[in-house]
């Protein structure tokens, strides 16, 4: 049947609603303060804050999802899961690397 | 400017979750070719908002059930290979090779929806064992539990793994060729396809989206404008999704690839 995520990641799943809303509220706050002033650095700060909690997000879900198989010993899915980190490893240390 | 994205976002967004495709492919024809932006520039908003819309539907209890999540972590193995290779290799193509590549396969995926609008790939007796990435989930439409098994490893991995590298050259989200080709090939539902794909296609994004920015192609507060508008328009698509029939998705789905994919015909050949 289709694996269900379990107990652990619906506890949890409260965390990838809080980045959701906090990246939310810092694009929000970070929009006005730029309609106000385009050149402001409270603007820059929050939106590219922002951009990297969004960009976070994914993480976040993944090592819920992966607490929770963890939790119910499904090897193969941790199995699986690691090889997408290591890819995004790898893709954070070629975005650094320039 | 600012609103038109934010209004262009929610639009996205709510196209995108109702079809588990992003809304990328909404958003990047408005941002490129109606406000004019790069290419390349509008990609990487069009990610931003890729990863948001899959964090709302991902992060929201509705079509958790119908999420196949075994199935979309696999799936990702080689998307957000292919992401890496995509972002990599942006800066070696043409605007027009872009435009004429995104044109191409809008065109053909819209062909195969309208070749593939009856196959709803359920079987309607419960008791079959679904496979280990197969699933099992109560169906409206037939008013009962339905089961399905996944057909054609091979191609779904190939598909996810073409859908990455379109994420990272054009930043459509993997999921413009996952929804339908798992759908048509694999024998997933497109309910189950479209809502595994819109939980998961954030990490394809993730697989190119830090080189964009990286390279400071994602505009803050464009990017910014474009996700709050997502976040507003994937709330909506989520509501209706359960509600929509799938035939009338498929179509929906169709109609509008089609109309991208003509005017980047059309973009393509005047550059």
């Amino acid at each position: 049947m289709t694996p269900q995520p379990g107990d652990l990641e619906h506890r949890f799943r409260w965390l990838s609603v809080a980045v959701v809303i906090l990246f939310g509220a810092a694009f929000a706050v970070g929009l006005v303060f730029y309609a106000l002033d385009q050149d402001s650095r409270a603007a820059g700060v929050l939106l590219h804050a922002g951009l990297l909690l969004l960009m976070a997000a994914p993480g976040v879900r993944m090592a819920i999802a992966s607490a929770d198989r963890l939790h119910r010993r499904d090897w193969t899915f941790l199995a699986m899961t690691s090889i997408v980190v290591l890819e995004l490893a790898i893709v954070v240390w070629r975005a650094t690397a320039r | 400017m600012i609103p038109a994205i934010m209004t262009a976002g929610a639009v996205a967004g709510c196209l995108g979750a109702l079809l588990g495709i992003g809304g990328g492919v909404f958003l990047i024809p408005f941002l490129n070719v109606g406000l004019g932006l790069e290419l390349p520039i509008a990609a990487g908003i069009s990610l931003m908002t890729v990863i948001a819309t899959s964090s709302i539907v991902a992060a929201g209890s509705a079509n958790r059930q119908v999420i196949n999540l075994r199935l979309g972590i696999l799936l990702q193995i080689p998307a957000v290979a292919g992401g890496l290779i995509g972002a990599e290799g942006v800066d070696a193509l043409s605007a027009q090779a872009l435009s004429m590549i995104f044109a191409c396969v809008t065109g053909i995926i819209a062909l195969v929806m309208l070749t593939r609008l009856d196959r709803r790939n359920v079987i309607l007796d419960d008791s079959t064992e679904p496979g280990r990435l197969g699933g099992r989930y109560y169906e409206a439409e037939s008013g009962r539990r339905v089961v399905y098994r996944l057909r054609r490893l091979p191609a779904a991995l190939g598909i996810s793994f073409s859908g990455g590298i379109l994420s990272g050259l054009l930043g459509v989200g993997g999921g413009i060729l996952q929804v339908p080709a798992l759908n048509a090939w694999c024998g997933v539902p497109m309910r189950a396809a479209a809502a595994t794909t819109a939980a998961m296609i954030g990490v394809t994004a993730l697989g190119s989206a830090p080189i964009y920015y990286s390279r400071g192609r994602i505009i803050a507060p464009l990017a910014a404008a474009a996700v709050l508008g997502v976040l507003a328009g994937s709330r909506a698509g989520m509501w209706i999704s359960p509600r929509a029939r799938a035939r009338w998705l498929k179509l929906l789905m169709a109609a509008v690839l089609a109309m991208v994919s003509i005017t980047y015909f059309y973009k393509a050949s005047t550059l």
